[in-house]
C-alpha cells in the first residue's frame, strides 16, 4: 500500500504535459539514434528541447504588446504626423516629455543598466532634436555599470534629474494621460526627428505657458 | 496588398538575376538565393533613384526591377529558361507575395530606436525624392537598405513596409535548409527539420522578424558568403564565387563595418585550399574597388557630427586590410601549389584579429570588461536568445563524439575571428549594453546559422547503423 502511494505520488507530482514531453523526447531520441547514432539523437533531442523551452517563453517576449506598436490606423499615419510636424516651425520648442512612459513603455521592467541606455537613447534624440544648444550637458556613454547617469535615476527624485538636463530646456513632468502612439517629426537645423508621441505630454513654441 | 505586389515583382527580378548568374547550381539554388538577392536589387535600384532623383515611387522599382534583371540575363547570356524552372520561379514569386500579404494583414511590428532613425532617414528620402547631406553621413553609420525599403514605403503611400523582417526569416531558414542539405549530399531530413525548427523559434530572431533591422539579412548574406566559398573548393564550380560577391554586396548594404568584415573575410578566404585562384581575383578585385568607391561617395559628404562612429579616418583605416590583401591575392594566383601557405594564412589573420582586440583591451580596458559582462548578460533571456545560445553550446560539447566535418575548423576560425572583431569594434564605439538591441547582441545573429550548419552537418554525416557496420 505504502509502494503504491509513494508510486502515486511521484507520478502526480509533475504536470500530465511533462509526462508526455518526457516519453517525447524518449521516444525521439530511440527514433532518431537509430539513424544518427546516440550522440547524434542526443544533439537532435537536445536542440529541439532547447526549441520547447524558447516556445515556452511566448509569453516573456512581449513583442506584441500593442502599445509598442507601430500602429496602422490614418490618424497615426506617418503623413498625418509630418503634417502636423510640418506645423511646428519655429524651432525653438519646450517639449515636456513623459519620462515615465518613456521608461516604461520603451523598456518594461528597466533596471539601473537599462535605465542607462534609456539615458543614451534620450541623450541621442535630444542633441539630434535641440543639436543648436551646444551646451547640451550629455555625459559620454562609456560605462553602463555605474554610470554615473544611470545612478543618477535610480537614486535620485526626478527633480535631480531635471536640473541635470536643465540646459537641454527639457522639462520633465510626472505622467498625467496616457495617450497612442504617434509620431513627431520635427525638423531641426540638422535634420529631421522622429520621435513616438507618446514621450510627450505637449509641444508648444517657446515662452508659451502650459 | 501593395506591399505584397512589390515584394513579389521584386522576388521575380531577383530570380531572374539570380538564374544569370547561378544557373549551374540548379533550380532549387537559384530560386532560395533569390530571397538573398531580393535586398540588393532592392538596394542598387534605391540607390541609382536616390541619387538620380528618380524619385521612390514604387514603379521605379518595377521598371527598374525589369531593366536590370534583362540587362543582366541578356549580358550573361545562360541557359534559356526552361519549362522545367518555372514552377520554381512562379512558387517563389507566389511565396514572397504570400508572406508579404500576411505579415500586412497581421503587423506586429516591434518600435525599436534604430527603427526610429531608418524610418527617419527613409521618410526624408522619400520626402526629398533624394539623399540630403545629412542622410547621406547619417548613412556613414548604418546599413542604407532598410532605409531604402522604408522610402519606397513612403514612394508606395504606405506608413512603412512590415514584410522586410518576415521575408528575411524564411530567406535565412531556406538558405540554411539548402546549403545544409548540398553538404550533406544526401537525403537527410531530421537535422534539416530539427535545425530549421531551432532556428525559427529562437527568440531573437522572432524578434529581429518583427523589427526594422539589418540584421537577419546579414545573416544570411554572411551564410551564402560561408557557403558560397566552401562548395567553390568542394566542386570547383565558379558560379559559387557569384554567389559569394552578392553576399559580400549585401553585407555592404546592411552593416557599416563592412569594411573590416570584408577584409577578416577573405583573409579567411585565402586561408582555404581554393582549386584555382584566377576566378577569384578579379571578383575580389572588382568589389574592392566597388567598396573603396562607395565609401569615398558616401564619405564626400561627410558632416562632422556629435558623435560619429565612422570618422573618414577611421574608415581608411578600416580599408587598409583589404588593400594589403589584394596583393597576397596576385601572389596565391601565381604560386598555386606552394606548401603550407593556407595553414600560415589562417594563422596570420587570427594573429592580427588577437593583436587587433588586445590593442582595444590596452586601449579601452574598462569598456571591453564592461561590455563582457553585458554580453554574457544578453546570452540569456535578457538578449532575447532564450535558451538557444546555452542549447547550442551543450551541444556543442556534444559534437566532439561527431564525425568530422572538412570545413569545421574554417568554420571555428571564421566564428573566433568574428567575434574578436566584435570586440575589436570597442576602439570606435560605446560600449555595449544588456538589451536584445544591443549591437554586439544583435552581431552574434550573424553567426548563429553558421554555427547550427556546422552542428547539422556533423549530425548528418554519422552513418547510420547498417553503414557503418
Amino acid at each position: 500500500m505504502a509502494q503504491h502511494d509513494t508510486l502515486r505520488a511521484v507520478l502526480l507530482a509533475g504536470h500530465w504535459s511533462h509526462w508526455i514531453g518526457a516519453g517525447a523526447v524518449i521516444a525521439g531520441f530511440t527514433l532518431l539514434a537509430r539513424s544518427y547514432g546516440a550522440v547524434g539523437g542526443a544533439v537532435l533531442v537536445t536542440l529541439l528541447w532547447a526549441a520547447w523551452l524558447n516556445l515556452s517563453l511566448w509569453n516573456t517576449w512581449n513583442i506584441l504588446e500593442p502599445e509598442i506598436q507601430i500602429l496602422r490606423n490614418p490618424e497615426s499615419s506617418l503623413d498625418y504626423q509630418i503634417r502636423r510636424g510640418r506645423q511646428l516651425d519655429d524651432p525653438f520648442v519646450t517639449l515636456d516629455l513623459d519620462f515615465h512612459r518613456f521608461m516604461g513603455t520603451h523598456y518594461a521592467g528597466s533596471s539601473i543598466v537599462t535605465s542607462d541606455s534609456n539615458v543614451y537613447f534620450l541623450r541621442r534624440y535630444l542633441v539630434h532634436l535641440i543639436g543648436k544648444f551646444t551646451d547640451v550637458v550629455v555625459q559620454p556613454y562609456e560605462s553602463t555599470i555605474g554610470h554615473k547617469e544611470a545612478q543618477l535615476l535610480s537614486n535620485a527624485s526626478h527633480v535631480d534629474f531635471v536640473n541635470a538636463w536643465s540646459k537641454t530646456r527639457i522639462r520633465l513632468i510626472e505622467p498625467s494621460r496616457r495617450v497612442p502612439t504617434r509620431f513627431f517629426i520635427l525638423k531641426d537645423a540638422e535634420g529631421f526627428v522622429l520621435l513616438p508621441e507618446q514621450w510627450f505630454l505637449a509641444v508648444r513654441p517657446e515662452g508659451a505657458k502650459p | 496588398m501593395i506591399e505584397s505586389l512589390f515584394f513579389g515583382i521584386l522576388y521575380f527580378a531577383a530570380w531572374i538575376c539570380s538564374h544569370a548568374l547561378l544557373w549551374r547550381l540548379g533550380s532549387s539554388i537559384v530560386t532560395i538565393f533569390a530571397f538573398a538577392f531580393c535586398p540588393v536589387l532592392l538596394a542598387t535600384l534605391g540607390l541609382l533613384s536616390a541619387e538620380f532623383h528618380l524619385g521612390t515611387d514604387w514603379r521605379v522599382l518595377i521598371a527598374g526591377s525589369a531593366m536590370l534583371g534583362s540587362l543582366v540575363w541578356l549580358t550573361l547570356h545562360p541557359r534559356p529558361l526552361r519549362v522545367t524552372d518555372l514552377p520554381w520561379l512562379v512558387g517563389g514569386t507566389l511565396c514572397s507575395g504570400a508572406i508579404a500579404l500576411f505579415s500586412t494583414l497581421n503587423d506586429f511590428y516591434y518600435l525599436s530606436t534604430d527603427g526610429f532613425t531608418y524610418l527617419m532617414l527613409g521618410t526624408a528620402i522619400g520626402e526629398h525624392g533624394g539623399m540630403l547631406p545629412v542622410v547621406r553621413t547619417e548613412l556613414l553609420d548604418r546599413g542604407i537598405l532598410p532605409v531604402l525599403l522604408q522610402a519606397f514605403a513612403k514612394g508606395a503611400g504606405q506608413d512603412y513596409f512590415v514584410a522586410q523582417g518576415p521575408l528575411a526569416a524564411l530567406g535565412l531558414t531556406l538558405s540554411w535548409c539548402a546549403l545544409t542539405s548540398r553538404f550533406l549530399g544526401k537525403p537527410r531530413w531530421a537535422p534539416l527539420a530539427v535545425g530549421s525548427v531551432f532556428l525559427l523559434t529562437t527568440p531573437l530572431v522572432i524578434l529581429q522578424a518583427s523589427t526594422i533591422h539589418t540584421n537577419l539579412m546579414t545573416a544570411i548574406f554572411f551564410l551564402w558568403y560561408w557557403g558560397s566559398v566552401w562548395r567553390f573548393v568542394d566542386e570547383n564550380e565558379t558560379q559559387w564565387l557569384n554567389a559569394a560577391v552578392i553576399a559580400l554586396l549585401g553585407i555592404l548594404f546592411c552593416r557599416p563595418e563592412a569594411p573590416l568584415i570584408v577584409g577578416l573575410f577573405l583573409g579567411l578566404t585565402l586561408a582555404l585550399p581554393l582549386p584555382s585562384v584566377r576566378p577569384v581575383l578579379p571578383r575580389v578585385f572588382a568589389f574592392s574597388i566597388l567598396l573603396v568607391g562607395w565609401f569615398l561617395w558616401f564619405g564626400a559628404f561627410f558632416q562632422a557630427r556629435f558623435d560619429p562612429i565612422l570618422t573618414p579616418s577611421r574608415l581608411a583605416l578600416s580599408l587598409a586590410p583589404i588593400f594589403l590583401l589584394i596583393p597576397i591575392f596576385v601572389w596565391r594566383s601565381r604560386n598555386e601549389e606552394r606548401a603550407g601557405f593556407t595553414r600560415r594564412m589562417a594563422l596570420l589573420v587570427f594573429a592580427a584579429a588577437a593583436c587587433l582586440f588586445a590593442f582595444v583591451v590596452f586601449k579601452r580596458p574598462m569598456v571591453v570588461y564592461s561590455s563582457a559582462i553585458c554580453v554574457q548578460l544578453n546570452l540569456g533571456l535578457t538578449g532575447r536568445w532564450g535558451y538557444s545560445i546555452w542549447g547550442l553550446l551543450l551541444v556543442a560539447g556534444l559534437t566532439a563524439f561527431l564525425p568530422r566535418w572538412k570545413w569545421q575548423q574554417s568554420a571555428q576560425l571564421v566564428m573566433v575571428t568574428y567575434v574578436l572583431l566584435v570586440f575589436s569594434l570597442l576602439l570606435f564605439r560605446p560600449q555595449y549594453r544588456p538589451s536584445a538591441f544591443d549591437t554586439a547582441n544583435r552581431m552574434w545573429l550573424h553567426l548563429f546559422p553558421i554555427a547550427l550548419l556546422l552542428i547539422a552537418v556533423r549530425v548528418g554525416l554519422t552513418p547510420k547503423k547498417n553503414q557503418a557496420s
